[in-house]
């Protein structure tokens, strides 16, 4: 094999094998830095040993298997003093000899799956901080560099490793267990490992009309995640209705700016752009999960998106359904960016009168004061009513608000327009 | 693993909420007793019957009352023998109290040292003195010593004197305040957050029970500690009937 050819199918067992590494080593050692420099190592050895030996049949059990050689080694061999350590270094000899790299072999990744999931659950519970939640599941599942996670999210590179030792040390010091949560807890837990990976999934949305920074594409790696997630839990809806959501939005990135990284709003944008085979998936896995008749809030949201990716043209669209949809996810959340996007769908469906009254009541209850969009989308409705001197004003109070430069040159243009 | 739930309010409660805490505290804490994950569970006296310790340049500074003056004091502690932070916080979600003050979940560092009057303490059982909670506070302006495994070995020490006394009942020095979860009932939900009910800055290192003849005794014994040269310990009475 060339040198390139190992190199991408090393970069590919990365993507692919890297959480799985990093959580069976966790489980059978306990220690999160081991378990990840142990995987790194692997990943090396591989550069190393597969251009001699070619690239094994099943890469994932190679690594695996490499990786927990490295760790019995290194506990073995370090004089240990702290007994957490050689309390490790028992249980993971135990589990080399009866269940450990034995079974890896013989094709069993059944125990493999389950450790991810361990994994996801550990990295997302709510003991943590929610910041350091995202970083570890960005780090320890995904296998981004902590260089890597504090460029995507602008911070200094050493205020993202505390971030990451601190959630790490809470982990152990604070006993937060590595499993998947009990039946009882199972389905808040679940619901907050989703909004850890939505979280990603829109930092990664929003950032991408802003400066042009060289980023990890955090939404790519979010839908990964919760594509992992929805096949690891097949028989839940809201992950199925998660991941639909994302691919609908990501669908439509290369229409959302225009060559000058501008934003162009849903309805002026060239639909032959948006990504079918992504709205393809997301409308079968989708289809899939409202069958199941337990449809949650991503699942509605989802719906939502639906309508916006499988109208042919923007006049096409089906407001009147969107309506009702927001309607029925605001049973479940008064989350106020909920309340301003169905004020647009009610003011496109009936007319921007109805949808202006809504705005007016949420600008009244305070909330959201400090969003751009709502007034925004108070200056939209204003100026499709003609009343261009109040639309000024409110373009010039989004502007004021306004978080990246695509945002403020956007509403720019339709400041100037109505002025 | 063991736990300490710090129980947090303000001033005292109102009569409805001391009706619940009559009506299910027995229930729940039999039941926990039973499942063996509650060991103690006590409620503090005022924090204005506190003193606040310090020595410093071998000099023993007392001053009245706890050592911050905050809205959210503890009132109470619960300590938790519990298999990880899952079931600690399910035990404490669990308590009637919950739905109205904040627990904060913290595990001690190195386990937890039980005296044999601990089985005597956790009954309420007061007979052998009265039961004073000494709270480590770190967040005063001076660090630690450079070397902590000292500080704890003579902490060890201090325990051991104590209870060659008679007066010494239980404790251990905390985890940080970066492993504290906080569990509070709000809009009809438990929610968690990480970190101290406090700042951070001001957080409780350790915890010590010691038995007394009188306040005086206690803060003695508070001052003998080897935290009070670095940290400030407060000296608060347990609630006794």
């Amino acid at each position: 094999m060339t040198p390139p050819d190992v190199q991408r199918a090393v970069d590919a067992a990365f993507r692919e094998e890297w959480g799985r590494v990093v959580a069976t080593l966790i489980r059978r050692t306990g220690n999160w830095d081991l378990a990840e420099e142990c995987a790194q190592q692997a990943f090396t050895e591989a550069l190393r040993r597969w251009p001699r030996d070619g690239v094994p049949q099943r890469p994932g059990a190679w690594l695996t298997t490499v990786a927990g050689n490295r760790a019995i080694d290194r506990l073995r061999h370090q004089r240990m003093r702290d007994a957490r350590l050689r309390e490790a270094a028992a249980r993971l000899d135990d589990r080399s000899e009866d269940e450990g790299v034995t079974t890896l072999d013989a094709g069993d990744e059944s125990g493999i799956e389950d450790d991810r999931l361990r994994l996801i659950f550990t990295c997302c519970h709510p003991a943590l901080p929610l910041e350091g939640r995202v970083a570890l599941t960005l780090r320890a599942l995904a296998g981004l560099t902590t260089t890597e996670i504090a460029n995507a999210f602008l911070v200094p590179e050493p205020t993202m490793a505390k971030r990451l030792v601190r959630a790490k040390h809470k982990i152990q010091r604070a006993g937060i267990p590595y499993r998947v949560p009990p039946a009882d807890l199972l389905p808040e837990r679940t619901g907050g490992v989703l909004a850890v990976l939505y979280l990603t999934f829109n930092e990664g949305y929003a950032a991408s009309t802003g400066d042009a920074v060289i980023r990890v594409d955090l939404c790519d790696e979010a839908i990964r995640l919760t594509r992992l997630l929805h096949r690891l839990m097949p028989g839940e809806p809201e992950s199925a209705g998660l991941l639909a959501l994302m691919l609908f939005q990501h669908s439509r990135r290369e229409a959302r700016t225009d060559v000058a990284g501008d934003i162009v709003t849903l309805e002026d944008q060239d639909r032959s752009r948006w990504d079918r085979e992504a709205i393809d998936e997301a409308n079968a896995v989708l289809g899939a999960a409202v069958r199941r008749d337990a449809v949650g809030p991503y699942q509605q949201q989802a719906l939502i998106a639906a309508c916006h990716a499988n109208a042919p043209d923007a006049a096409a669209t089906d407001w009147k359904r969107i309506a009702a949809l927001y309607e029925g996810l605001l049973r479940t959340t008064s989350n106020p960016v909920v309340k301003l996007n169905h004020a647009v769908a009610v003011g496109m469906a009936t007319g921007p009168e109805a949808g202006l009254g809504l705005v007016d009541q949420l600008a009244a209850s305070g909330e959201l004061s400090e969003y751009h969009l709502l007034p925004a989308v108070r200056a939209d409705f204003l100026r499709r009513l003609g009343r261009n001197r109040g639309a000024a004003e409110a373009y010039r109070e989004a502007l004021s608000l306004a978080r990246t430069d695509a945002e403020r040159r956007f509403l720019s243009q339709r400041l100037d327009e109505v002025t | 693993m063991k736990y300490v739930a710090f129980v947090c309010g303000q001033g005292l409660q109102p009569d409805e909420n001391v009706a619940i805490m009559r009506r299910d505290l027995p229930a729940y804490i039999e039941e926990m007793e039973q499942r063996g994950v509650r060991l103690v569970g006590r409620e503090l006296d005022f924090p204005e019957k506190a003193t606040t310790v310090r020595v410093r340049d071998g000099e023993i500074l007392v001053s009245d009352g706890p050592f911050a003056e905050t809205k959210e004091v503890v009132a109470g502690l619960d300590l938790l023998e519990c298999a990880d932070l899952d079931e600690a916080i399910e035990v404490t979600a669990k308590s009637p109290v919950a739905r109205f003050l904040a627990f904060e979940i913290r595990p001690f560092r190195g386990g937890l040292t039980l005296g044999p009057r601990a089985t005597a303490f956790a009954r309420s059982d007061d007979s052998a003195g009265t039961p004073y909670l000494l709270i480590v506070w770190a967040g005063d302006e001076l660090a630690g010593p450079g070397d902590e495994s000292a500080l704890i070995r003579e902490s060890e020490a201090w325990r051991q004197e104590l209870e060659s006394r008679g007066v010494f009942v239980l404790g251990n020095a905390l985890e940080g305040p970066e492993t504290a979860t906080t569990l509070r009932f709000r809009d009809g939900d438990f929610q968690l957050s990480d970190g101290p009910f406090l700042s951070s800055e001001q957080f409780i290192a350790g915890i010590e029970v010691v038995n007394c003849s009188d306040h005086q005794q206690a803060i003695e014994l508070a001052a003998e500690h080897p935290q009070a040269r670095y940290h400030a310990i407060e000296v608060r009475p347990f609630y006794t009937e």
